[in-house]
Order: C-alpha cells, then structure tokens, then sequence
C-alpha cells in the first residue's frame, strides 16, 4: 500500500508529463507539477475552477466533437464530452490535441485519458496524462521539407532522367529529364513497364528483366547500350538501376538513372578512327622509309662492291683511276650513311625504338668512345682529354644508344674544329642533384645564335654543306635518343671561341651490371668503314675463343683468326700476318712466352704486337710477361672495356710499326 | 675444297660476290639466281656454306632457311644470310643463320667471313 502510494506520488510528481486528474464532470481535481511547468498555471488557478477543455484548442474540440459524434453515432457536445467521451465508454484514447498555456502560447501534446472508476465500477473522475510534442513536430516538418525539396530537385534534373520504378518494373515517377531524354510526358507512361525503353531485340531476349533481377540481387545494376525514344529513334545510354528496400529488406522498388552518351559516343567513335588513321598514316610512312632504304641500299650494294673490286684488281688501275674509284667508294660509304640515318630516324620516329634501359658505368661507355674516336681525333690532328673516374658514375640509360650520342658529339667536335684544335671531354655529377652531365668542349669555329636556333633540324648542316661531310641528322637522332631515355641534349657557343655541347641523364646509384650479354651489344659499329684489321688468337679453351669471338663480331674494322695452340699459332702469324696477336700462356706444346720469343726472333713477325691474356693474375706474373716482351698483360676474366682500348692501342702501335718498317 | 654456294636473285649480286670470293681464293663455288632450287642443291651437293639473300621473289631466304633446316635435320644452318634490310639481322639468326652481312659490305670483310665460317665448320 506504501509502495503503491510512493508510486502514485512519483507518477504525479513527474515534471515531464503532465497529470491532469478530474471529476466525473471533468473540473479538475488534480494539477501536478508536470501540469503547472507544461501549461503555466498554478494548482489553486485551475483545480475546482475549469475542465482541461478550457486549456485546449476550441476549434479542435469542436472538430473532435462533431468527428467522434459520425464514428460512434451518438451526440457529443463540443467541451470535455469531446476529449473524455471514448473513455468514459471504456476505450483507450491516445490522441494529439494543441494545449493553450496561460499565457496564451500554444503548444502540441499527445493525451492519454483513462477513465477513474470507484468500487462499484462507477466513473469517479478521468485522468489525462499529456506529453509536449513539438519536438517530434519539428523534426517532421523537416523531413517532409527534405522530402518536398528532393522531389523537386529530381523532377527538375534535366540532364538525367531519374525514374521511380514499382519491384515489377512499371514506372511510378517520371522527371524532367526523363521527358526530355525518352520523349514520353509523365501522364503518357505512368504505370507502363520500363521496357518500353529497350530496343525490341533486347525485349525479345529478356534483358530488362534481367537488368531487374541482377539489380534486385547485387543491389546495383549498370550498363552501356542503346536504348530507344519515344519516336523509336535510339541512343546510346549509361543506365544504373539501383534496388531500393525497406527496413525490413522487402523489395519497395528501383530508382533507375539513365544518361544520353550519344554525343559523348559520337567523339569517342570520331577519336578512334582518327587515331587509327594517323598511325595507319605513320606506318605507311615507316614502312615507306624502310623499303626506300633497302631499293636504295641494292644498286648501292653494286657500285660499291665492283668498285671495291676495281680498286684491287690485277693488274692494278692506273693512278687516275685510282683516284676517280676512291671518289665512288667516298661518295658511296656517304650515302650509305645518309640511308642508315634516315632510317635511324623513321624508326625513332616510328615509335618502333627498343631501349633497354639499365644502370650504365660512364667511365666504362666512355673509354669505349675514346677507343674508337682517336683515331678519327689523330687523323685531324685534334687533341683530345678525357676525364678520370675516381668516383664511379653511373646513369640510367640504353648503352648501346648512349654511346651512339657520345659518338655523334666527339665526331662533331672533332669534324668541325679548328686546325690542331682541341676537345676537352668531362663528366660531373653536381650541376643538377641526381643528374650526370657529360660535356663535350671544342675550339671550333662556334655557333651563333641563330645557327643555335637551327641546330637540331632534321638535314639542316648550317652552311657546312662542302666543307665536311655529314647528313645534318645525327644530332636530331641524338636528342631523340636521349628525350627517349629522359634526357636533354643542350649547347652553349662562343662565335670565335667554340662550343660545349652537353647531355645529362639521371644517375643511379644501382650497380651496372657487367653481363655476358653486354659483349652482344656493346660497340656500335663505326660510322667511317676503315681497312679491316685482324686479330690472332691463340687459345686452347673453347669459352674463351667464343667469347673473344663474340667481341670481335662487334667490331666491323676487325676480324679473327684463331689457332689452338703455339706452334699453328706461330705459324699463322707468319702466313696471315695479323695486325695483332692475342695470346695465352698456358697452352699446350710450346708456352705463350716460347711462342712469342719465336715471333720475336722472325723477321716477318718481329713487328707485330702481342697481347698475353693470362689467369695468372700474380703481379710477379704479369711483370715477367712484359719483360718477355708483351705489349701488353691483360688478366682472365676478360674486361670487356679494357679489351677493346687494348686491342685499340696495340693497333694504333702496330700502325705506327709499319710507318718505321 | 670447301665448296661454296651463293644464292641472289641480282645477275649482278651473283657477279660481284663470285668475283670477291675467287679473288679471295676460293674457287669451288656455284650460283643460283632461283632461291626454289635452292634445297634440293644442298641436298645433293652439302655445301659447306651458303650465301644467301634474304630478299627475293618467289621465296624469300626465311623459307629458304626452313627448307634447308629440313634437309640438315637441324636448325644451324651452314648460311650467311645477307640483306640491304639491317633489321633484318637478328630475325636471320633466329632462323639459324651462322653469320649476317649488311649490303652494301666491305669485299674484304666478306671474304674474312666466310674463311672464319669455314675454319669453324672444318674445327666442327
């Protein structure tokens, strides 16, 4: 009893809902704190005064008079008949009526009212317990504004039309987008299937409901195609139907967006045929380029061949016919040149270059370059530095092509310098953080600005046409190589002075690796043919001869012969009289230093210089070999570079020998 | 006697790589300019190596190769492939080819050549 009273005492205290209790008359008994904070007046203003009528909206307890008295078809009076009618008939009564505090502000509320009922079941009194509502009335305002404004917003989307679809597929809601896109007004298509949208072909095979199911099962469906207007006239569409399903899961319908991508179509299509026609265009001119260069190379093939043959024929031509058939071979070999440029260029151009770009050692590339150049350097008299690696450089870069754009700048600088002039090679790594520069100085005759300007034209000599020979390509197939493996080319000149033409490329700090495979494409072969020279190799071990093979096969100027062991050896010197011998000194029979001591001591050999190649790599070794009389003691492994500036250096010796003979 | 077969469909090509290789002392040497023949020639002959152009009509010198690596039995092939066509190079040696010459060449780089295929076909 205690309990219920303690109960009783904390519902009716509640400051929140409002307890309003009455007598059976419905004048007020009761008015808790909830009641005095909720409607603004005191206990002593209301109780024994007024009906909780009399602080409701009387328009509203009018309409609920009038709605309760059709319901239930009894006549209720407009007053506190209205709100406590249902109750007092013992049914439960819940509803939202507007409350008028004592100031006269107005404010919602949800009422329950219960009828109180005495021992014998007579009505006592009602009481009404009342909540504030305008919380929830805000918030539903909003949303139906939220609501009203998206409707709008998807009604007035004219670019994309937005369509309600029923889970059938059958349209509920129509935007201006879609009028305009699909052709139809609202009223015209409203509750049609969407399929009237696809082309017959796709209805026939079952698309659109396929479309449905994929988005009913994935949540999502999109997909490119035609679709068809209105007039029967089609468009290309991006269409994405989206599932949309109630908080339960169940399938409420889809909204579907489509896209005209006509135009967009149309470019794309446009597009396409223009760039296949371009690089149909570019493919016709590469392959033009390369036949031109091969019916070209044919005829050349003759003339150069029988004037070779001219040229050392018996009895040998008379000096003025000597003379006129160097003339054809010079002008020959030239053009033979040009053809190879153009190509080198069509091929670029073409797009059709490989690289294979890798971690390049620069001092390795560059001792290769003065190798092959100084005699070109000698021959002019042109003096030539090369820097010194105390540091090893290394850049990224396609070696064989990186070495093909030393060449072309060392044979510039050498062709168009001054007499005895000089060429001053360096590389430095600090001009530009992660970039190598190698630079190439002359003391020619400079370039002024506007020959600057004109410098990297295809066929363009700057007026050197006569005086040297050349195609004014190789510095354009220059830049292109080096814009292929993300460099520059660039050049500053002095009128009077002379020119520093450079190339940077980006240093790595990855090892270059010294492959096998190197040796294939290591040395491009010289632009200039020259006299072929040959080289002996004496050599018992098949890797070996194969690998030096594979290096001689790089060299045009040169070619090999090999024998296996001293004495063939000797004895092929003596019949082929090669340029250079390169000798082992383990070999069966007699010993390299033997052989070379029997070179040495025969007249007809004497002049030759021989190179040992050794695994002996012990210093004392290698000193008892130049004692014996070497040129010079290279040690196994071969090193690749090393080779070549020794078999160069033992050729320009042995040019000399001859000179003295 | 190492015998030499040198197949162009140029009467003059023909000329000028006969005449550089009798001057460069070989002498056992016959031409075709019909590159169809060219097979069953090896076949009766087994030339120790073949020059042979790979541009020509009727049969260009890639099928040349597939009809001799049939009769060889293998695909390295006593050829030296030669073409104005420098790009060709490396498809020649795919095809089995010993060795590639450029056209135009350097007469005594030619006759260098082919006594160094021959040593090594005679070490072989």
């Amino acid at each position: 009893m205690l309990k219920t009273g303690a109960l009783q005492t904390a519902i009716l205290n509640s400051a929140n809902f409002s307890s309003i209790a009455t007598d059976e008359k419905g004048v007020i008994q009761l008015f808790n704190v909830g009641a005095e904070r909720m409607l603004g007046y005191a206990a002593a203003e209301v109780v024994d005064q007024i009906t909780p009528a009399d602080i409701s909206d009387p328009q509203e307890i009018i309409a609920r008079a009038a709605f309760l008295s059709r319901e239930l078809s009894a006549t209720i009076k407009p007053g506190f008949d209205a709100l406590a009618f249902k109750a007092s008939r013992g049914i439960e009564d819940i509803y939202e009526l507007t409350y008028i505090r004592k100031d006269g502000s107005r404010f919602p509320a949800i009422v329950s009212v219960t009828a109180l009922r005495d021992d014998q079941n007579a009505i006592i009194g009602y009481l009404l317990i009342g909540t504030d509502n305008s919380a929830r009335k805000h918030v539903e305002e909003r949303l139906r504004f939220t609501e009203e404004s998206f409707r709008l917003m998807v009604e007035s989307v004219s670019d994309y039309a937005i369509v309600m679809l029923s889970p059938e597929g059958n349209v509920v809601s129509w935007n201006t987008g879609a009028q305009r896109i699909k052709g139809f007004l609202a009223d015209e298509i409203m509750g049609q299937h969407f399929s009237r949208f696809y082309p017959p072909a796709d209805v026939a095979a079952g698309k659109p409901q396929r479309d449905l199911d994929v988005a009913a099962a994935l949540g999502r469906f999109e997909n490119e195609g035609w679709r068809t207007r209105k007039d029967g006239s089609t468009f290309w569409a991006n269409v994405v139907i989206t599932a949309i399903r109630d908080q339960a899961g169940e399938l409420r319908g889809f909204a579907k967006l489509t896209r005209d991508l006509t135009a967009r179509q149309q470019i794309e299509t446009e597009m396409s045929d223009a760039k296949a026609a371009a690089e149909k265009a570019n493919l016709a001119k590469s392959d033009f380029l390369s036949n031109m260069s091969h019916e070209l190379r044919s005829p050349l093939n003759a003339i150069l061949g029988f004037a070779q043959l001219m040229e050392s024929d018996s009895p040998p031509p008379t000096d003025s016919q000597k003379e006129s058939i160097v003339q054809i071979l010079n002008a020959g070999w030239y053009l033979l040149d040009l053809i190879n440029e153009i190509l080198d260029l069509a091929v670029i151009e073409s797009g059709k270059l490989s690289m294979s770009q890798e971690p390049v050692s620069v001092a390795e590339v560059m001792l290769e370059c003065q190798a092959m150049i100084e005699p070109q350097a000698q021959r002019r008299g042109i003096h030539m530095t090369f820097p010194r690696f105390d540091v090893p450089q290394t850049v990224h870069a396609d070696r064989t092509r990186l070495k093909q754009v030393i060449l072309n700048l060392l044979s510039n600088a050498i062709k168009y310098n001054a007499v005895g002039g000089t060429v001053v090679v360096a590389c430095c790594g600090d001009q530009t953080p992660g970039r190598i520069r190698i630079s190439v100085t002359d003391t020619g005759a400079g370039l002024s600005a506007g020959q600057l300007a004109q410098l990297f034209q295809p066929f363009n000599r700057l007026g050197q046409e006569g005086s040297e020979q050349g195609t004014g390509i190789g510095l354009v197939v220059s830049k292109r190589l080096m814009e292929l493996m993300d460099g520059v080319v660039g050049v500053e000149s002095t009128v009077g002075t002379g020119s520093v033409f450079w190339i940077e490329l980006n240093s790595t700090t990855e090892l270059p690796a010294t492959k096998f495979e190197d040796v294939e494409s290591a040395a491009p072969l010289p632009a200039t043919p020259v006299a072929l020279r040959t080289l002996l190799y004496v050599e018992d071990n098949p890797a070996n001869l194969r690998l030096v093979e594979r290096l001689i096969a790089r060299r045009t100027d040169m070619c090999l012969l090999t024998a296996i062991d001293g004495a063939s050896g000797v004895e092929l010197a003596r019949s082929a009289q090669p340029e250079v011998i390169l000798m082992d000194i383990n070999l069966p029979g007699i010993s390299g230093i033997d052989a070379l001591k029997i070179l040495r001591g025969d007249p007809a050999t004497a002049h030759i210089p021989v190179v040992a190649l050794s695994a002996n790599a012990i210093p004392r070794d290698v000193q008892k070999g130049l004692e014996a009389g070497f040129f010079r003691y290279l040690t196994k492994p071969i090193k690749v570079a090393e080779f070549m500036d020794t078999l160069s250096a033992a050729l320009d010796f042995g040019d000399k020998q001859v000179l003295v003979h | 006697m190492e015998t030499i077969l040198i197949v162009d469909d140029q009467p003059s090509n023909l000329r000028l790589l006969e005449c550089t290789l009798r001057r460069g002392g070989f002498s056992a040497i016959t031409t075709t300019s019909d590159p169809r023949t060219v097979s069953a020639l090896h076949r009766e002959h087994h030339y120790d190596l073949i020059l042979l152009d790979l541009v020509m009509p009727y049969m260009d010198g890639f099928e040349v190769m597939a009809a001799l690596a049939e009769v060889e039995g293998c695909d390295e092939l006593p050829v030296l492939a030669m073409s104005a066509d420098p790009r060709q190079k490396t498809l020649a040696m795919k095809a089995g080819a010993r060795d590639f010459m450029d056209k135009p060449f350097n007469v005594t780089e030619l006759v260098a050549r082919v006594s160094i295929l021959l040593d090594e076909k005679r070490v072989a």
